[in-house]
């Protein structure tokens, strides 16, 4: 024991000393039983339309529109549960704003995986860090695609994504499963990640992975496939995510890489940071044109949108982990109501520049699922969107914050820790065409009154607090991904 | 994932062999399979014939068939089989190749299936997953195309 421990000791001593030992053993209880648990709760049914019960503030008139969000929703069945928060099956959330009231709904998305671990009463589909159970049968990705991770809009048609497989397409009217996107017949079964990158005029980048292959998908504003190139990666790295600015797709090959193939899929991954973290940049419009800068090691999900200076300099922010045992291990253990204590994700900045030199800025605020403001997709920006405030006694986050680069400000709402806060996005003041002139618009989970919350906020004045808020009849566990639909 | 390549490497349809003439001592039997519930009534099913697990392994098939997919009961009859065990791969077609085409990752982009409908937990089945007992008279399967 050095001097510090001492001290340490020393103050827990004196703490417990002030307090009964029955409530000492209740804080230790609640520690252990996690009210947060609440967040990776099961589901048991699809919820029907209703209305949200206002609580304050009044939603600006000219906020109209359909926030729609997916995330696992039903980990657990009596012969076996999942092994980790991303293998539950995904529950379309849809919350509609409008005359500056609020309703909502939610729908299990109706998967093969769902329909066999029901029919198995386990859940025998293998998954990110599922392994298969007792007569699980895969006869290709789409067998395994738990349809929890995004959404997005796609020609009036909704689909639910994940990293894996094909889109999955919904009505966005009855959130009704249709079954599986095929773009194209001689396309069918490839996958689409979760994190497709739309341009201002409405196109839509993404990237489906297989190894050291990826297929780069372009699709017009009307969901119509333009093009599906396959190309070669450098190496066959983890990916959840990638970015873009207008002219380029920026890759980025972290060094959790593919080492022959198990399930479930984290297993058949290895951390070799010696490789460092590489970035692909291909042109748009000649996917042969391509450079890689070379980066530190970190680990990553999510990146913010990228933009290129007049000197052809590329930025993007990006939440950034030292290694994947944070997220890898948490996934599994979160489930089980414990907290593994790992270093929370951080904010970084990363530069690409002319000369073929990358620069990797790590900032210490806390960073995860990063949005900015979409009329501004690949262009040059001033703003992120992000939440922030994650504590190393429980998991996900408590706070919103939007990050001014250009005065290299944070503004910052902390909702505290008896909210379990979701992905919060920014949607634009109709007819404005400033950046983030409009609104901060997001889900929590209440823990005090179980209940799943709807968040506005001015987007300028987010230190403010919600403009306004809405409570659900429900407690809906925590989502990943969503998109703001204007109507 | 590579999941792809793992399927595709057992689906591979490889040179069908051509079956060495019964001989006229041994006890025959006919083979009537058909393939119900086609989601796409067009093309041909492509039958392939195996007699054992190292022909099913090497992909050398001891008889073949075409059953036309547009038929209103699709099926085919494979006459005069010795009897014994056999198991059945086939695939359905639809753009006239000749092969069972497959996206650029290698996943199968036209239905298959195999005798029993069986499938294996990551893969194609096994021989002895697929396999049934083909005896002297008439023999049907029934195979749903996945």
């Amino acid at each position: 024991m050095n001097r510090r421990d001492i001290l340490r000791g020393a103050a827990l001593m004196g703490g417990a000393a002030l307090l009964t030992p029955e409530a000492v053993w209740a804080a230790a209880a609640n520690a252990k039983a996690g009210d947060w648990t609440l967040g990776l709760a099961d589901v048991e049914s699809d919820l029907a339309p209703t209305a949200m019960t206002r609580l304050h503030g009044r939603a600006p008139a000219e906020l109209q529109g359909t926030l729609f969000r997916n995330g696992p929703a039903k980990f657990r069945r009596p012969g076996g549960s999942v092994g980790h928060w991303f293998d539950g099956d995904g529950m379309v959330r849809k919350f509609q704003i409008a005359d500056g009231q609020a309703r909502m709904a939610a729908r299990f998305v109706d998967t093969v995986k769902r329909r066999k671990d029901a029919a198995a009463n386990a859940v025998i589909t293998p998954g990110f860090g599922t392994a298969a159970g007792p007569g699980a049968v895969l006869t290709g990705p789409d067998d395994a695609n738990a349809a929890n991770t995004s959404v997005i809009m796609a020609g009036g048609e909704l689909w639910a994504l994940w990293e894996g497989g094909s889109p999955t397409v919904l009505d966005p009217a009855s959130l009704e499963t249709r079954g599986f996107k095929t773009l194209r017949p001689d396309l069918k079964g490839m996958p689409f990640l979760a994190h497709p990158r739309v341009q201002p005029d409405g196109t839509i980048w993404n990237l489906g992975l297989s190894g050291r292959q990826a297929v780069v998908w372009k699709l017009a504003v009307d969901g119509a496939l333009q093009k599906a190139e396959v190309i070669s990666l450098p190496r066959a790295s983890y990916m959840h995510d990638f970015t873009a600015t207008a002219r380029h797709l920026v890759i980025l090959l972290q060094p959790w890489v593919v080492e022959g193939f198990k399930m479930p899929i984290a297993r058949s991954m290895a951390w070799k940071p010696e490789l460092g973290t590489q970035v692909l940049v291909i042109d748009k419009d000649d996917l042969s044109k391509r450079r890689i800068f070379e980066l530190p090691p970190f680990f990553f999900f999510h990146l913010g949108d990228a933009w290129e200076d007049a000197d052809g300099t590329i930025r993007f922010d990006a939440c950034v982990d030292e290694d994947p045992s944070g997220m890898g291990a948490d996934g599994q253990a979160i489930l089980r109501g414990q907290v593994l204590p790992a270093a929370p994700p951080r904010r970084a900045l990363i530069t690409l520049r002319a000369n073929g030199r990358a620069e990797f800025a790590k900032e210490a605020i806390t960073a995860e699922f990063p949005r900015s403001d979409p009329r501004f997709a690949g262009e040059a920006r001033r703003y992120s969107v992000h939440l922030t405030n994650q504590k190393l006694d429980r998991p996900l986050l408590q706070g919103v914050a939007v990050r001014d680069w250009k005065r290299d400000r944070d503004a910052v709402f902390n909702f505290g820790p008896r909210h379990l806060v979701e992905e919060m996005m920014f949607v634009p003041r109709p007819g404005s065409s400033q950046e983030l002139d409009g609104w901060i618009v997001g889900t929590t989970l209440n823990l005090d009154t179980k209940a799943t919350e709807l968040h506005v906020f001015d987007a300028r004045r987010i230190e403010q607090g919600p403009i306004a808020a809405w409570r659900a009849p429900v407690a809906l566990p925590v989502t990943f991904h969503g998109v703001f639909v204007q109507a | 994932m590579t999941l792809s390549k793992t399927l595709l490497a057992g689906l591979a349809f490889a040179a069908l062999a051509i079956a060495p003439a019964a001989r006229a001592q041994e006890a025959l039997g006919d083979l009537t399979l058909s393939f119900p519930g086609l989601a796409t009534k067009s093309g041909n099913v492509m039958i392939a014939v195996y007699d054992s697990a190292q022909g099913w392994a090497a992909g050398k098939a001891v008889r073949v068939a075409v059953a036309s997919a547009s038929d209103a009961e699709p099926s085919a009859k494979i006459p005069a089989l010795p009897t014994g065990t056999y198991a059945v791969r086939v695939f359905q077609d639809i753009d006239g190749d000749g092969k069972m085409s497959k996206n650029p990752f290698g996943l199968p982009t036209e239905p298959y299936g195999f005798s029993r409908d069986a499938m294996g937990a990551m893969g194609p089945p096994t021989f002895d997953e697929a396999a049934f007992l083909v005896k002297a008279g008439a023999n049907a399967q029934a195979l749903h195309l996945k």
